[in-house]
C-alpha cells in the first residue's frame, strides 16, 4: 500500500514538471498562413532562428478555410505574431485593426523601395503599408500549344472573338469539348477576378477612381465581357464547369482545357512532367484584347503582416524582414527561393537581377511575355475599400444567373450598382 | 457496511446527490449550448460588425425585421424547403424500403446491415468530396457510366444548372442520411411482435394491407422521431453547399444555412448572421413541434 502511495507520488511529481515545463517553453513567434510547402517554410524559420536567436514556428490553416479560421482567431484575441495576407480581404482586416501597418518601422522604407508603386499600393489601406510581399504577380493567359496545333492553329488568340473562333476549330477537330475554361464559381477567387480580366483587356474597368460603378453603363467593356461568356458558354465553348469548377490548372494539366486564363505562377506546375499530362505543351500569352486594346490584366500580392497580437513588435518585425525583405546577409533569401524552387513569382526589383532567377524562370514560362502582360495591369483601388467584400459576395449569384441568361444583365449590373452605391454612402466613401 | 451505507445516505440526500452528479453535464451543456445561444441571441440584437469596430450598439428587432422585409431572407428560405422536402422525402422512402428489407431473414443480413453503416461513418464534409468527385463534368464516375450505358451523349456539368444541381445535391445529402434513418426504422420494426403478422396470414391479408394496417401504424412514433430528426437535420444543411456548389449557380442552392455562413463568416456581419441564425432556429423548432402534433394525432386516430 506504501509502494503504491510511492509511486502515484512520484508520478504526480513527474506530471507537474512536465506540465510545468510544457508551460513555461517559449516557443517563440508563431507565423500562420495556408499550408504551402510547409517543410520549406519551417526550414526558412530555422535560418530565421539562426540569425537572429528568436525560436519562429509555422502553424498554417487550410488554405480555402484560411480566411475564416483567421477571423475566428482575431475575434477570439490571436495567437499569432505574424499572419500571411491576401490582398482580397487585407482592406477588411486592417479596417478591423487586425493587422498593424509597417510604415515607419526601422528599415521599412529601404525594402518599400525596391519595390513597384503597384504592389506597394496593393499592400496598402488608408495610406499605410500593412506588409511585405510574399510573392506577387500578374494574371496571364496559358493555352495548349499541341491542342492549337492539332486544330491547325498557328497563334494564340490576339482577341476575344479571335478566341472563339479558334475554340470551334479545336471543338470541330475533336481536340477537346470545351476548349475554353473560366474562373465563374462563386467564391473570391474566381468570377469578379474572372470579369475583371475580360473587363480590363477590354480597355475598361469595373469603377472608376473616385469608386463609382462603371459596370452597369450601357455598352461598357464590363457589360461587353458578360456577353462574351454568354456567348462562349451558349455556343459550347466555353467549360461548363466554370461555373462550380474550383481550379481548372487541373483541367489544363489534364490537357482537357485549351485556353484559361491564370496566375503566371501556376504554369510551373501544368509544365512539370509530375504533375501534368500536358507538361510541355503549356504557353503563357498575352490575355487577348478587343476595342483596339491590345490586352489587359491585373497584378495580385499575399504578403506577410504583423497581427495585432503580436507580443513582441520588434522581433515580429524582424520575421516580416526576413520573410518578405531581406535577411541579415542582404539577401532576398526567402523570395529567391520561393521563385527558384517553386516558380512563385516576386516584386523585389533587385531578384529580377538575378541571373540564378531569370533561367530558372524561362524553363516554364517565357518572361519576357510575362512581363509585358505586367506592363498591361490595372489598377483596382476599388478593392481596398472595406465594404468591397461584401458587394462582392452579393454579385456572385445574379452575376452568375446574368451569364447564363437566367437574368436580364441590365437589370442584374443596375441593381449591382445601386447596392454599391448604398455601400458607399453607409460608409462615408 | 450496511450501516456505513445508510450513514452516507442520511448525509447526502437525493437531490443533493442527483444535483452533485448532474452537475458536470449541465456545465458543458452551459458552456458549449447555453453559452453560445445567450451570445447569439445578444448579438442578434445588436449592430455587430467586425469590419466597423466601435460602432457596437442595441437596435432592438431590427436586424429580425430588415431580414423578414428582404428577399435575401425569402429566396434562400424557399430554397432551403424545396431541399429540405426533397431530402426527408427521399430518405425516409429509401430507408423505410431497405430498414424492411433488412427485416426479413435472409443470407448476408448480418453483413449488409454493417455495410449500412459506412456512409454513416463517413464525415459529412469527406462524403461531399466524395460526391464533388463523382460529378466531376470531365473526369466524374456519374458521367462516364452514364455515358457507357448511353443514357447521356456527352459529359453533363451536373451543379452547373437547375435543377440538375438540385437533384444531385438532395441525392448526395440523403446518401450519408439514409443509413441512421434506417437503423432507427429497423429498431421500429423488430419492435413489432411477429404473431400478429402471423394472426393477419391466416386472416387472408396481403403483403400490401399487412404493411398498410401493421407495419404504418405501429412503426409511426418511430417514423416521427426520423421524420422530424430529419427535417431538422436537413434545414440546416450547410457542409454540402460549401464544398459542391457555394450556394451557386445563381444562388439557385443558397439556403439559409449558406446565408449564415456569408453574412457572419464572409461579410463579419455577426448581428445580421446571428438575427438570421435565430430565425431558422425558430422555423425549425415550430417545425419540429407541428410535425409532432401532427403525427401524435395520427396515432392516436
Amino acid at each position: 500500500m506504501h509502494r503504491t502511495r510511492s509511486l502515484f507520488l512520484l508520478l504526480s511529481v513527474w506530471i507537474l514538471l512536465v506540465g510545468g515545463a510544457a508551460i513555461a517553453q517559449d516557443d517563440g513567434l508563431k507565423l500562420t498562413g495556408w499550408p504551402y510547402q510547409v517543410d520549406v517554410v519551417t526550414e526558412n524559420l530555422g535560418r530565421f532562428t539562426e540569425q537572429s536567436g528568436h525560436g519562429a514556428q509555422f502553424l498554417p490553416f487550410p488554405s480555402n478555410e484560411y480566411h475564416d479560421k483567421m477571423v475566428a482567431s482575431f475575434v477570439a484575441g490571436t495567437e499569432f505574431d505574424v499572419a500571411y495576407v491576401r490582398d482580397s480581404y487585407l482592406a477588411e482586416w486592417a479596417s478591423a485593426g487586425w493587422i498593424l501597418p509597417i510604415t515607419g518601422l526601422p528599415g521599412a522604407d529601404e525594402l518599400l523601395a525596391d519595390l513597384p508603386a503597384g504592389i506597394i499600393e496593393q499592400m496598402s489601406y488608408d495610406g499605410e503599408v500593412y506588409g511585405l510581399p510574399y510573392y506577387s504577380g500578374v494574371q496571364t493567359m496559358a493555352y495548349n500549344a499541341a491542342h492549337l496545333e492539332a486544330a491547325g492553329i498557328t497563334a494564340p488568340p490576339e482577341t476575344w472573338a479571335e478566341m472563339l473562333e479558334q475554340a470551334q476549330m479545336i471543338k470541330d477537330a475533336g481536340v477537346v469539348e470545351y476548349p475554353i475554361l473560366m474562373q465563374l464559381r462563386s467564391g473570391e477567387n474566381y468570377l469578379l477576378r474572372e470579369w475583371e480580366t475580360l473587363t480590363a483587356a477590354r480597355g475598361g474597368r469595373l469603377f472608376d477612381d473616385d469608386f463609382n460603378p462603371l459596370f452597369h453603363l450601357e455598352g461598357s467593356a464590363a457589360w461587353q465581357a458578360l456577353d462574351w461568356l454568354t456567348e462562349g458558354l451558349d455556343a459550347g465553348l466555353i467549360d461548363p464547369a466554370s461555373l462550380t469548377d474550383d481550379d481548372g490548372t487541373l483541367l489544363m494539366a489534364a490537357g482537357t482545357t485549351s485556353y484559361m486564363t491564370t496566375t503566371d505562377y501556376t504554369l510551373k506546375a501544368m509544365n512539370d512532367p509530375e504533375q501534368s499530362n500536358a507538361a510541355g505543351s503549356i504557353k503563357n500569352a498575352l490575355i487577348p484584347g478587343a476595342n483596339d486594346v491590345r490586352s489587359g490584366s491585373w497584378g495580385y500580392v499575399r504578403l506577410y503582416s504583423i497581427t495585432n497580437g503580436a507580443e513582441d513588435m520588434d522581433s515580429a518585425w524582424q520575421l516580416v524582414q526576413f520573410l518578405g525583405g531581406r535577411d541579415a546577409t542582404g539577401e532576398y533569401y526567402v523570395a529567391k527561393r520561393w521563385a527558384l524552387e517553386f516558380g512563385l513569382g516576386f516584386s523585389q526589383q533587385g531578384l529580377y537581377q538575378d541571373q540564378d532567377v531569370r533561367e530558372s524562370i524561362s524553363g516554364w514560362i517565357d518572361p519576357d511575355l510575362l512581363s509585358e502582360q505586367g506592363e498591361y495591369a490595372i489598377s483596382r483601388p476599388y478593392r481596398f475599400v472595406p465594404f468591397f467584400s461584401d458587394w462582392e459576395i452579393g454579385s456572385w449569384g445574379p452575376l452568375q444567373a446574368a451569364i447564363l441568361g437566367d437574368a436580364d444583365k441590365g437589370e442584374v449590373l443596375k441593381d449591382l450598382a445601386e447596392e454599391w452605391n448604398e455601400l458607399k454612402e453607409d460608409w462615408g466613401y | 457496511m450496511q450501516s456505513k451505507l445508510a450513514h452516507t445516505r442520511k448525509e447526502l440526500p437525493q437531490g443533493a446527490l442527483a444535483i452533485f452528479f448532474s452537475a458536470p453535464a449541465v456545465l458543458i451543456i452551459a458552456a458549449t449550448i447555453l453559452a453560445p445561444f445567450c451570445i447569439a441571441v445578444f448579438l442578434s440584437l445588436h449592430n455587430w460588425n467586425l469590419k466597423r469596430p466601435g460602432r457596437e450598439r442595441f437596435i432592438g428587432l431590427e436586424n429580425y425585421i430588415d431580414w423578414l422585409t428582404d428577399s435575401d431572407f425569402w429566396e434562400p428560405l424557399r430554397t432551403t424547403f424545396t431541399f429540405a422536402i426533397l431530402a426527408v422525402a427521399l430518405i425516409v422512402l429509401l430507408s423505410l424500403l431497405i430498414s424492411l428489407l433488412l427485416n426479413e431473414k435472409f443470407p448476408g443480413r448480418g453483413i449488409l446491415r454493417a455495410l449500412l453503416l459506412v456512409p454513416w461513418a463517413i464525415p459529412s464534409v469527406v462524403n461531399a468530396l466524395l460526391w464533388k468527385w463523382l460529378l466531376n463534368p470531365q473526369y466524374g464516375l456519374v458521367n462516364a457510366v452514364f455515358f457507357e450505358l448511353g443514357i447521356i451523349t456527352e459529359y453533363q456539368n451536373v451543379l452547373g444548372s437547375m435543377p440538375s444541381v438540385m437533384i444531385w445535391l438532395v441525392i448526395a445529402y440523403s446518401w450519408i442520411h439514409i443509413p441512421l434513418a434506417t437503423l432507427l426504422l429497423l429498431s421500429g420494426l423488430q419492435t413489432i411482435p411477429g404473431d400478429i403478422y402471423e394472426s393477419a396470414i391466416v386472416d387472408g391479408a396481403n403483403i400490401w394491407q399487412r404493411f398498410r394496417f401493421i407495419t404504418l401504424p405501429l412503426l409511426r412514433p418511430m417514423l416521427s422521431i426520423v421524420i422530424i430528426f430529419e427535417m431538422i437535420f436537413a434545414l440546416k444543411v450547410f457542409d454540402i453547399i460549401f464544398v459542391l456548389t457555394a450556394g451557386g449557380p445563381a444562388d439557385a442552392t443558397n439556403v439559409l444555412g449558406w446565408t449564415i455562413y456569408t453574412e457572419t463568416f464572409r461579410k463579419l456581419d455577426f448581428g445580421a448572421g446571428s438575427s438570421i441564425a435565430m430565425l431558422l432556429g425558430a422555423i425549425t423548432l415550430a417545425l419540429a413541434i407541428l410535425f409532432y402534433v401532427i403525427l401524435e394525432k395520427g396515432a392516436e386516430r
